[in-house]
């Protein structure tokens, strides 16, 4: 399109140009959905030992964070049999949680407790949230175990773990007896007195040891390691 | 030009100009220029549309292969703003039609052929790495897969070659190490954010199109000859010959060349010698074991990749191109990051250091027919492009862990991967089409299957004391039919006999074949097809004369995901002059890889994540700015400057990833992208560039992430030296810090007497990779010997930058350590044309 004066038609062309320009901005922007970040942590255990729950029964972990306790997550620890080394007839359930037979042991299996928990559940990837260590066989001739949690709770200002012993029909959300406790501090665990020489420090961890809650050693005995990894982006230049 | 594309396509333009070559058309048209009416209305306004594609009416001065400007016709004018003379400002991808980068509806860089060499590029990888946004040469499973990542996130791109997509549908992705030979290549598009709309499958983030060459690039014969040493490809040599002519008065073109690259590996050290690991759930997880010292690689044997490329046309109407690529790589370095290298036990008590290697092939092949042709007085296009991609998988082994002192590791154990033969098949048709009130639409079909049958694993657990446990009682044989495989004298094992045989599996049993040897073969990806069809249409609308809107959609069916539906709208607008304003949104998918949905759950000795037939595709959304403009031209020493500034925000949904040891849809990211490019060309040929992103991912599960750089930065400058005959080149690229979940051997315990240390899952630490500087620089001595001689000289990662790079998917059990990279090398080549 041409014009005698370039100016009007360019001024009425720029016109048009800002409206849609506009429109398209707004139009764009309610498109573009948010996304629900998660500010939370990984923690990953190791149980050094752990008793199997009897019926009726399961763990929960709860974390402090600002003088509070929060509940992480409620558990159950069960006997299974995730290979073919020890026959079914012994009373332990198989697991079949894709192990490969080659590769894994008898488990002590960590499964994820809800109201509705069902034991045969166990291998659901949304259930079993790990193992507690032991010696393993087949390809694994090295400690086999740990247990990993995702968890959606910012646990950055996080100073310990404990875990509570609670009947399956409690409804009381406050923690109930505690069994294990874990002072947790940034870099370094607390119970410094477990390691025979001194630890760097260690980058983007918050680290501590679980111990019985009634050991009256001045050195309590470790029951179990944890690291926590707060999500967390500490680089950017 | 349109080698690659499907169509052909108007070109909006404003000045009618004869076609020249090179930069002598830059003059031409300038001189024009100032003739004819300019600013926003010329620019806009359309004259004639393009008749034919790429050959140009002036053969391509020899020695000088790529001056020529791709996409010249032959009859009739080309049209072309005065700017996109200059190659690397006219695009393909972004709109399936010809334009130039400043209007395109996308964010697009063009690499040309000329810069490749320019900058001394040995690899695809190594072109990415300068594209603002992109990191090119990234590794994963220790250098596997060597790919190229955009924004942050992996295995999203779309590669094309000639407009086939050859991304391999088992990983969704593609390494661009040296199977596509650079002295191959015409020009790549680069396209940051999703393409789904036009492009369909796996235009996630990105999509990279790869342009051959064909007889418009050369008139002769090209010889090419280098070699070069270093620690990233040691003892490298490269060799290569290219023909191309014309017969019949132009009715037959010709290109075909033949290219080979080899050299011994990388020299790569790790921090601590990883013995065996941890797998991957739903594996429980399990100590790793290490031997606290820094370790290298020796020499590999030598890696070698040969590629044969082609293109034959036909009265400018029919196109015959091909890539036949075969090759054979070597790693010491196994997927899990054990180098394998061990000490294996001997029978007097000593020991026996034993080194092994992984062998490689993960060739691809692919053929196209294509025919394109206008009618109704040219305003209707018609393309259709028939193609066949095969890809190759073979790693022998592809998971290992090297002889050790361990009970039952004494021999190591090596897991074959044979995925065979992976094939697509495919039929493209693509039509443009004038309507009315300056309309301009594009439209097409397209459909294609993809399949691979016998897909296998070979394992050789060279650890038989574990078969017993394996064995399924009842077995027909009689020497296992107590339930246990035969047990030597000494109370040992033996590997089971060679036959077929009933064994226990994760989820019941299965039968697998036996050789000698406890070598034994069974079914690793059930046989698979994917039957794929799409349809779309994209109308480009002049709704002003500086002003163009181009709404898209999409549909797109499979039998083995639901369909597809994806939409697209673009803003272009013309402020004045040559600057531009872009609002872009476009989206995306991904179809779930075969390995997540495929894989045979009951293989033997299968160690990865439990696939899942019934993931969805996963998908992005991007709503896009840009404003680019280009500036002082003509003004001193300034021919021009081409600014460029974009923000990006994308939202993934549905991602496929590990939940509990099992592949699932779950989550979403969020991604926003700033990225900047300023490029200034100077009179005499000299240039400068920088380019810089920022970029900042989070994710619904796994937060900011952390392990890709938020900063990279990218620049170089070229200057002629001795005009036309000597160019120095310089180039960086700068990636910022990255952080990689690992697992801290410092912090393990001694193990098996101390020989080893133990480190447990709860041993996690975060890693800080600091920035890497990349620099390169290199001289060039052209048109040698009656402008058939080129020589060059390049030296790469000048400063030895040995920063390893994070694994994908931050995580500790599986890559439990920095994935190392090599460090300086140098290479020198001479190319002569006859």
């Amino acid at each position: 399109m041409r014009s005698r004066s370039p100016y009007p038609v360019l001024v009425r062309h720029t016109r048009h140009a800002r409206h849609a320009l506009a429109a398209a901005t707004v139009a764009l922007s309610t498109l573009s959905a948010c996304v629900e970040i998660n500010r939370g942590a990984i923690v990953q255990i190791n149980f050094q030992a752990l008793d199997s729950n009897v019926a009726g029964e399961h763990y929960e972990l709860f974390a402090t964070v600002n003088g509070g306790a929060v509940s992480l997550l409620r558990f159950k620890a069960q006997d299974a049999i995730d290979n073919t080394a020890f026959p079914p007839g012994d009373g332990r359930p198989r697991a079949h949680c894709g192990g490969n037979p080659l590769t894994t042991p008898n488990v002590q299996l960590i499964q994820r407790w809800e109201p509705d928990f069902d034991a045969q559940r166990r291998c659901a990837p949304d259930q079993r949230i790990g193992t507690v260590d032991k010696f393993a066989d087949g390809l694994r001739p090295i400690l086999a175990g740990g247990v990993r949690l995702d968890t959606p709770i910012d646990l950055s200002e996080a100073d310990g773990l404990f875990i509570t012993l609670e009947p399956d029909t409690e409804l009381d959300p406050r923690p109930g007896m505690s069994v294990l406790r874990a002072a947790v501090a940034c870099g370094v665990d607390p119970l410094t007195c477990a390691y025979p020489e001194p630890r760097p420090p260690r980058r983007g961890v918050l680290l501590g040891t679980f111990v019985n809650v009634d050991d009256p050693n001045d050195c309590p005995f470790a029951k179990g390691r944890v690291a926590i990894v707060p999500a967390e982006d500490e680089t950017v230049l | 030009m349109l080698a690659s594309g499907r169509m052909l396509a108007h070109v909006r333009a404003s000045l009618p100009l004869p076609t020249v070559p090179g930069r002598l058309a830059v003059a031409a048209m300038t001189a024009i220029a100032t003739a004819t009416p300019s600013g926003a209305d010329a620019q806009m306004t359309e004259i004639a549309p393009l008749v034919e594609e790429t050959t140009p009416t002036v053969p391509p001065t020899p020695g000088a292969p790529g001056n020529a400007p791709p996409g010249a016709p032959t009859g009739g004018p080309v049209i072309l703003e005065e700017f996109e003379v200059d190659e690397r400002n006219v695009v393909l991808s972004a709109a399936r039609t010809r334009t130039s980068i400043q209007e395109a509806p996308g964010i697009i860089t063009v690499i040309t052929a000329e810069e490749i060499a320019e900058r001394g590029h040995r690899m695809i990888s190594e072109v990415l790495q300068m594209v603002p946004g992109w990191e090119g040469h990234r590794l994963d499973s220790n250098g596997w897969f060597d790919e190229a990542v955009v924004r942050g996130q992996p295995r999203t791109l779309l590669i094309l070659i000639n407009g086939v997509n050859v991304t391999e549908p088992l990983r969704n992705g593609l390494s661009l190490d040296h199977r596509i030979p650079v002295e191959a290549i015409k020009r790549i598009e680069v396209t940051s954010g999703p393409g789904g709309v036009l492009w369909g499958s796996n235009a996630l983030m990105g999509i990279v199109n790869v342009i051959l060459k064909d007889a418009a690039d050369l008139d002769g014969v090209q010889v090419t000859a280098g070699g070069g040493h270093g620690a990233s490809a040691r003892a490298a040599a490269q060799g290569a010959v290219a023909y191309g002519d014309r017969f019949l008065d132009g009715d037959v073109e010709l290109f075909t060349s033949l290219s080979y690259y080899s050299d011994a590996g990388d020299e790569l050290t790790v921090d601590s010698r990883k013995i065996v690991g941890a797998l991957p759930a739903p594996e429980p997880d399990s100590t790793s074991a290490f031997v606290l010292e820094r370790d290298t690689t020796d020499w590999n044997s030598r890696d070698w990749w040969l590629a044969s490329t082609g293109n034959v046309k036909l009265y400018q109407e029919v196109t015959l191109d091909w890539l036949m690529e075969f090759e054979r790589d070597h790693r010491q370095l196994a997927t899990g990051g054990a180098i394998l290298r061990g000490e294996k036990p001997q029978d007097d008590g000593s020991t026996k250091t034993v080194t092994e290697e992984t062998i490689g092939n993960d060739a691809l092949q692919t053929v196209g027919l294509s025919w394109r042709r206008r009618f109704l007085d040219d305003s209707l296009g018609l393309s259709t492009k028939a193609y066949g991609v095969r890809f190759t998988l073979d790693e022998d082994p592809f998971w290992a862990f090297p002889p050790s002192a361990l009970p039952t590791l004494d021999e190591g154990v090596v897991i074959a991967l044979s995925a065979g033969r992976i094939y697509r098949f495919g039929l493209n048709v693509d039509a443009d089409l004038e309507l009315p009130f300056e309309n301009h639409l594009l439209f097409g079909v397209e459909g294609f299957r993809e399949s691979f049958s016998n897909t296998t694993r070979r394992d050789r657990l060279r650890t038989p004391r574990i078969f017993p446990d394996l064995a399924v009682a009842g077995d027909a044989d009689p020497s296992v039919a107590a339930g246990v495989f035969p047990r030597s004298v000494d109370g040992g094992t033996q590997c089971p006999p060679p036959g077929a045989h009933r064994v226990l599996v994760r989820d019941g049993e299965t039968t697998a074949d036996f050789e000698a040897g406890c070598v034994f073969t069974d079914t690793l990806l059930h046989d698979t097809t994917r039957a794929v069809g799409a349809v779309y249409l994209s109308d480009e609308w002049k709704a002003a004369s500086t002003l163009a809107l181009q709404p898209g959609f999409r549909m797109q069916f499979s039998d083995s995901y639901d369909p597809v539906g994806l939409f697209s709208g673009a803003l272009v607008w013309n402020v004045f002059a040559k600057l531009f304003v872009k609002l872009n949104y476009a989206e995306g998918f991904r179809p779930p890889e075969f390995q997540a949905t495929r894989v045979n759950n009951r293989a033997v000795s299968n160690v990865g994540y439990l696939s899942n037939p019934d993931l969805r595709v996963e998908r992005s959304r991007s709503t896009e700015a840009e404003i680019n403009a280009v500036v002082a031209e003509g003004y001193g020493v300034l021919e021009r400057i081409y600014l460029r500034g974009d923000y990006a925000y994308t939202v993934l949904s549905d991602l496929v990833r590990n939940v509990s040891g099992q592949f699932a849809n779950s989550g979403q990211r969020g991604i926003h992208a700033v990225e900047a490019l300023a490029r200034l060309d100077f009179f005499g040929g000299h240039e400068l560039w920088l380019g810089g992103a920022f970029n900042r991912a989070e994710d619904s599960v796994l937060g900011p992430i952390r392990n890709f750089p938020n900063v990279t930065f990218t620049g170089g400058g070229k200057v002629q030296i001795l005009p036309k005959y000597l160019e120095a080149m310089t180039g960086f690229t700068w990636i910022g810090p990255q952080e990689d979940l690992n697992r801290d051997p410092e912090a393990g315990y001694a193990v098996f007497g101390g020989r080893y240390t133990g480190v447990d899952s709860a041993e996690v630490v975060v890693d800080e990779i600091g920035a890497s500087i990349l620099l390169r620089a290199g001289l060039r001595a052209t048109h040698l010997w009656n402008d058939r001689l080129t020589l060059s000289v390049f030296g790469y990662n000048l400063l030895d930058d040995r920063n390893g790079d994070p694994d994908f998917y931050f995580e500790d059990r599986v890559q439990s350590r920095p994935q190392p990279k090599g460090g300086f090398s140098v290479f020198g080549q001479g190319m002569v044309t006859f």
